[in-house]
């Protein structure tokens, strides 16, 4: 039992007495994953990282719920990994009741692990088949050597199983005999052994069946009065968030582009994403029903993300550059079309074979106006003398199967500072940060405060 | 949704609740613990398997025979395994002489007939069948010790470790295991069950290596093993009791094929002379010994093959059940 005399060291007095302070704090955290997976790879270029969590800060309070949402593979759950160490961090600092924890071995982990604990998505997954419920809660006391011998052990489990709502008598039974709801209780009382201040909860209710959701949110808001937890709720599901967050984190492509207070973010949210992700919350009230802002495009891949604002691909109020003569609508359609024909959206043989059904023949020019009718929203019609050529000319050069020629004129005619320039942090209220262009009054081009006119 | 969670295992007020209303319910339905843990349905499945499947009847039956047979062989056995008789007597035959030394003629019935040594075939063989399963089990023992270990540490670490190991287990693949056995043989020096049981286990490692390390690939991608990393859980602990008993099925199917493969590996080295001490009965000697009076006496190398034909053909069927009662892929154990 080496575990046993790894427990308690320095844990106790570097925290437990400091209040002061954030009780979980991250520094630019970052984690990339390394692509290439052999000596070829290595050989043939420079690594592929995929940035999964690409410099993200963030504090965590005594007894606080902080939410972070995102969409899949917007590397929320790599985060919370790396929280725990269970990657280990590329860069940045993790800090724990203000000791750095941050790519600590496992053996030097081990006393931090009984403060700070994780529940996973799929409760059945994260439960050994091979073992009773019993032996699966015990583990964490085994591991850290809490109690006195096995009877001790096996009746803080049962008083454990109590707590979560199960029976006591559900000790000898196996995981797949349970409900999905039952499973989560039994993953909560497994990370609840430990009595551990920080819990880090990856979608745990994401696999549940709605009326299991409240449930098991209802048993973690208890737990958080009980033992001052504080928790960090990883989710996609801003329903769930309303209820039980304090705070909210909303990450894209492995960075936080907003933060605020949880009410504070669904009654005034700043950034355009946040925007959208609010706009798709259904809700019962018809009063409260906004228009819709559906996000256009793919999710772009980690592994090269988009340069200056990484949300420009999709952004539905880019800003256009300084000097642009025309509405904001009409540069909106052409960096919207740039974007399609940048990302190689546009199928040209597609509409080829399109054009040759329907007129026998498809000519250079034909495929050139087929492709601006079918992809360029609105008309470029509306854009000012010199910009519709640069269309025109792109279009054509697509038809002609120039593809290169045709990025570049695009490129050129449509920049935008959003994808020039990184946004930095801008604080729009006390404890409301958001990284837009649009906020920052020092950014470049025509930025407008939201909701001030036409947005 | 009521906040009483906590204690709401105590009242039954909570109506809007299914999951609690279930769990109360489950309560009384079944004061005792439920029948249906997973070990009981896997052991139903292993029955169920083999009493619906011919082969596999026959392969089990074969095999507690064995097993029997060896156990009680002294007892089994008509006559000591080092009494001599008349030499190379007919199966269905007798000898007459004075055996007990009581200045009587005794009349001694061989069922299988006689050796070379005028031994009474039928009791070494019974004999025989003591070290062919005492070799068989602690070989492959041996090779399970062994060999799990590795493709644990490999599969678990990856990375340099993993190359290592897996480059030796390679290495050994390529390698005839008879003829990797014989050298050992030659290496510990002189003969006897222990060199033999090294020799042929060393042979094997590499079987279960490379299925265990293959099962530990999968397995350690699951998010158990993640939790239990969360918790703070050693390598080695995470290894024995997250990893391993999740691999146990395939592991116990290929125990169940490479034991006819040690017992024919045994009696190859015993035919070869390199394995046990020869006044020891087993059937690789028997063979090797009948082989020079093939013309005169079939029967004293006949009756040992068929022996070892039987046990390891019930070994295999036996093996074969248990690998679909597992519901083990084919590919994932192998078979020389």
């Amino acid at each position: 039992m080496s575990e046993t005399d790894m427990t308690d060291v320095g844990v106790e007095d570097t925290d437990r007495n400091s209040s002061e302070g954030p009780l979980l704090q991250a520094d630019g955290l970052k984690k990339y994953f390394d692509q290439s997976d052999g000596m070829l790879d290595r050989l043939l270029g420079p690594a592929s990282k995929v940035k999964a969590v690409d410099g993200v800060d963030f504090e965590l309070g005594r007894q606080e719920t902080v939410a972070v949402v995102g969409e899949s593979g917007c590397g929320k759950s790599t985060l919370g990994k790396t929280l725990l160490n269970l990657h280990d961090p590329t860069g940045g600092e993790v800090r724990l009741g203000g000791t750095e924890i941050g790519g600590l071995s496992d053996k030097e982990m081990l006393p931090y692990r009984k403060e700070i604990q994780m529940i996973f998505q799929d409760p059945l997954a994260s439960l050994n088949p091979r073992q009773t419920v019993g032996d699966i809660i015990k583990a964490p006391l085994e591991v850290h050597g809490i109690g006195e011998d096995d009877a001790d052990r096996t009746e803080r489990v049962r008083s454990l199983l109590d707590r979560v709502g199960l029976s006591p008598d559900y000790l000898e039974r196996y995981p797949h005999q349970f409900s999905g709801g039952q499973q989560q209780r039994i993953g909560i009382a497994r990370a609840l052994a430990l009595e551990p201040r920080v819990l880090i909860a990856d979608e745990p209710v994401s696999a549940l069946d709605v009326s299991v959701q409240a449930q098991i949110l209802n048993l973690l808001s208890t737990f958080q009065e009980e033992f001052g937890l504080s928790i960090l709720f990883i989710t996609h599901d801003l329903s769930v968030v309303r209820y039980i967050a304090d705070r909210v984190l909303v990450m894209y492509l492995g960075e936080i582009v907003e933060s605020a207070p949880v009410d504070e973010l669904f009654e005034s949210p700043q950034h355009p994403y946040t925007q959208s992700l609010l706009s798709s919350v259904p809700r019962i009230d018809p009063e409260e029903r906004s228009d819709r802002i559906t996000l256009r495009g793919v999710v772009p891949s980690p592994m090269d993300p988009p340069s200056g604002c990484r949300f420009h691909t999709r952004c539905p109020v880019v800003i256009p550059p300084e000097g642009w003569s025309g509405t904001k609508e009409a540069f909106r359609s052409a960096f919207r079309f740039r974007n399609q024909l940048l990302s190689e959206d546009i199928d040209i043989e597609n509409i080829e074979t399109h054009l040759e059904a329907r007129s026998g023949r498809a000519t250079t020019e034909a495929v050139a106006e087929e492709v601006i009718a079918d992809t360029y929203p609105g008309s470029p019609e509306d854009l000012p003398g010199g910009k519709r050529e640069a269309i025109e000319s792109a279009a054509t050069a697509l038809a002609k199967g120039d593809d290169e020629e045709a990025a570049s004129i695009v490129s050129e005619a449509f920049p935008s500072p959003c994808e020039r320039r990184t946004p930095t942090e801008h604080r729009h209220a006390s404890d409301h940060a958001v990284r837009c262009h649009r906020l920052d009054p020092s950014a470049p081009g025509q930025p407008r405060r939201i909701g001030a006119d036409d947005d | 949704m009521s906040n009483d969670h906590t204690t709401s295992g105590r009242s039954d007020s909570d109506a809007l609740d299914p999951d609690e209303r279930e769990r109360i319910a489950r309560r009384y339905r079944d004061e005792s613990p439920v029948e249906s843990t997973e070990n009981r349905g896997v052991y139903r499945r292993i029955r169920d398997q083999i009493l619906s499947d011919k082969k596999a009847i026959f392969g089990a039956t074969m095999v507690l025979l064995f097993v029997f047979t060896a156990m009680f062989a002294p007892m089994i056995a008509p006559y000591e395994q080092d009494e001599t008789f008349g030499i190379n007597q007919e199966p269905n035959s007798y000898s007459e002489g004075d055996y007990t030394g009581n200045g009587e003629i005794d009349r001694v019935w061989h069922v299988l007939g006689t050796d070379s040594f005028g031994h009474d075939l039928f009791t070494r063989i019974v004999f025989g069948a003591r070290i062919s399963l005492l070799v068989a089990l602690t070989t492959v023992a041996f090779a399970f010790t062994v060999g799990t270990a590795i493709g644990l540490i490999a599969g678990y670490y990856g990375g340099l470790i993993d190359e290592l190991l897996m480059r030796y287990v390679d290495f050994q693949w390529a390698f005839p295991s008879i003829i990797l056995a014989a050298g050992l043989i030659a290496f510990l020096g002189g003969l006897g069950v222990t060199n033999v049981v090294i020799a042929i286990g060393v042979a094997f490692i590499d079987d279960f290596a490379r299925l265990v390390r293959g099962e530990v690939l999968s397995i350690r991608e699951e998010e158990y093993v993640l939790a239990a990393r969360a918790i703070g859980t050693s390598d080695r602990r995470i290894m024995t009791k997250e990893i391993l008993p999740n691999a146990v099925a395939p592991i116990i199917v290929q125990m169940t094929l490479m034991i006819p493969l040690a017992i024919i590996a045994e009696a190859a080295l015993s035919f070869l002379g390199l394995g046990v001490k020869p006044t020891t009965p087993t059937w690789g000697l028997l063979l090797a010994e009948g082989r020079q009076y093939i013309n005169q006496a079939w029967w004293i190398s006949v009756f040992p093959g068929l022996a070892i034909m039987v046990v390891v053909l019930a070994f295999n069927m036996f093996g074969d059940s248990l690998r679909d009662a597992f519901d083990v892929k084919q590919s994932e154990v192998s078979e020389k």
